[in-house]
């Protein structure tokens, strides 16, 4: 897949995550996580399941007492307004109006007892207040492109097929007109047709409305598809950031590079998958220095006793790795 | 005697006069063949499936084994361990209260594979085969990965000694990672055991890399059928040029 066709974004950044540490009960979630998305842009994050992907989407939306977590140190900053210590009544302004959020799962996450334009009134009445509910709902779901909207507004979610309700909720997350479009792994679950054209649609209205997004996946595949940069999370920190044309061809950690490399697109038929070896970290338990050391080809004495720091490596590069310069010297 | 299935112009339905699910298949399947079934969801990928193991008979044209209508196997036959299912989803299709040692055990016990005891051992060299760690043997499915899950029930497949495998979708519910670790085995299960393999998939990506010939399924009609390199470099019909346009490969 190529590059989508969108308008260079500015420069100015509209979402800045720095040093995040998220603690959820005794355990802490999150370490160090940093990113920041530009305005227009798009941002993927990847990484295993238990990496920190989701909990850092439920951070920037907000969303983390009702996980019972709680931001232990760090910022994050929208729109220039530091929201670390943001009270729910701040963060009820903000989510939903500023930032849109599409939940991980989030075909489940339409109530199954209402119809579509119901679910989607309720919705616009709550957060564009001026707008006429009925035919705003339309117009939302004619936004994402949906097919005979007026059988749709009168559908119950079980009569819609995954990409349709999919398409629901980016809808319901539009209704705010929000700046930033948060969405945690819009496409899991979906054939590979509907999720090309879910990946599409977001990156069409994102040059439509000069929103930001910034998406969650698991796959590198799918992140080069429609990001301009790409961060990598390993055991609640960020292990690599970059523009997503040079991480993707000149990873400079460890993780990232192994990976891609266990893409299916890297394989070539019948030859087995180059295989990532142990499995991911609990976050009760991480062990002393960088939290990849146990799992990494390249680890070297250093790695078990201190933790790397994040480096730049090239223009707008960074990588959490001693051993940087040997990968990328690999990848080279 | 190696195991064939045949279906001839085969289509099911999931009630009698209902609408045909799944229509006018033709296929051969032997140890050593590796075959995809691509479409999308909805389109009769999992009927073909369940067509092809027996567990549904056919309302249009037939499906055999070695020769005879699954319908008149026996349920004693020994043919019905010959033809395994692995499936989609690892979450919900493991006894939640059963280890998986214990699992693998009672299929390699129904499956004639000798005393409670040698099924046992047996069963844990399947595990062990599968990468599956010794203490994650002994843990129910519940405090186990995606991944591990779908270890055992490819373990659980491998204790009735099969000739054909079926797998629904095996990794789509795996992060990228655990999908190398499950496609790899399933490769090692052709290579080194010469099992046959019929791979259903919504992803090219992951067909082109462990079949040789694949079916394309859209709302029930096979669409197009044939070597998987001539499918994905000459697609001739509408849907398997959007479905090679939208493979990650």
């Amino acid at each position: 897949m190529t590059m989508p066709d969108v308008a260079s974004p500015s420069r100015e950044p509209l979402l800045r995550v720095e040093h995040l540490a998220v603690r959820i009960g005794t355990v802490e979630v999150l370490t160090d996580v940093s990113f920041s998305v530009d305005k227009g842009s798009a941002l993927a994050v990847v990484g295993e399941t238990g990496s920190g992907k989701s909990i850092s989407c439920r951070a920037v939306a907000g969303l983390l007492p009702r996980l019972g977590g709680r931001i232990v140190r760090g910022s994050v900053t929208f729109c220039g307004q530091d929201m670390a210590g943001a009270t729910s009544r701040e963060w009820s302004r903000i989510r939903g109006r500023k930032i849109g959020f599409i939940p991980q799962a989030s075909i489940a996450s339409l109530d199954p007892v209402m119809r579509i334009g119901a679910q989607l009134r309720e919705t616009i009445k709550l957060l564009d207040p001026d707008a006429d509910p009925v035919s705003r709902a339309k117009e939302l779901l004619q936004d994402v492109r949906m097919h005979d909207v007026d059988r749709v507004v009168q559908s119950y979610p079980h009569q819609l097929s995954g990409g349709m309700r999919q398409r629901v909720m980016i809808a319901l997350a539009l209704a705010g007109h929000p700046d930033l479009l948060v969405a945690d792994e819009p496409t899991t679950a979906l054939d590979a047709t509907v999720q090309r054209s879910i990946l599409e649609l977001l990156t069409k209205l994102r040059k439509e409305k000069g929103m930001s997004l910034l998406v969650v996946t698991h796959d590198l595949s799918l992140a080069e598809s429609f990001a301009e940069e790409i961060v990598v999370m390993y055991s609640g920190v960020t292990v690599e950031r970059g523009p997503t044309k040079v991480l993707l061809h000149k990873a400079a950690h460890p993780y990232t590079s192994a990976l891609l490399a266990a893409r299916v697109a890297a394989a070539r038929r019948g030859q087995p998958l180059q295989v990532l070896p142990g499995s991911p970290l609990s976050p009760a338990w991480r062990p002393v220095g960088c939290n990849f050391q146990p799992r990494c080809t390249y680890a070297e004495p250093d790695c078990a006793t201190e933790d790397p720091p994040s480096e730049t490596v090239g223009v707008g590069h960074t990588s959490a790795c001693f051993q940087s310069e040997a990968v990328l010297k690999a990848n080279a | 005697m190696t195991t064939r299935i045949e279906a001839i112009n085969a289509g099911a339905s999931y009630a009698p006069g209902a609408p045909l699910t799944i229509r006018g298949v033709n296929l051969v399947i032997e140890p050593g063949s590796a075959i995809g079934l691509v479409g999308e969801s909805g389109s009769g990928k999992t009927t073909l499936a369940r067509l092809l193991l027996g567990g549904l008979h056919p309302a249009q044209g037939s499906v055999t084994v070695n020769g005879t209508p699954w319908a008149k196997v026996k349920r004693s036959s020994p043919l019905h361990g010959k033809v395994q299912y692995i499936f989609q989803d690892p979450y919900s299709s493991l006894n939640p209260y059963m280890t998986g040692l214990d699992a693998v055990t009672e299929s390699a016990f129904v499956h004639g594979q000798g005393s409670k005891a040698k099924a046992r051992e047996l069963a844990r060299e399947l595990l062990a085969s599968t990468g599956l760690a010794p203490d994650a043997m002994q843990s129910r499915p519940g405090s186990l990965s995606g991944g591990q899950r779908q270890r055992i029930g490819i373990a659980r497949a491998l204790a009735a000694d099969p000739d054909i495998i079926i797998a629904d979708e095996p990794t789509s519910a795996l992060d990228v990672s655990v999908q190398a670790q499950i496609l790899n085995l399933l490769l090692s299960l052709q290579v080194d055991r010469g099992i046959g393999l019929v791979l259903v998939s919504h992803d090219l990506g992951v067909v082109r890399l462990l079949t040789d010939h694949a079916l394309v399924i859209y709302n029930g009609d096979v669409v197009e059928q044939g070597p998987i390199d001539e499918l994905l470099n000459n697609p001739t019909e509408d849907y398997t040029k959007l479905l090679v346009e939208s493979a990650l490969i």
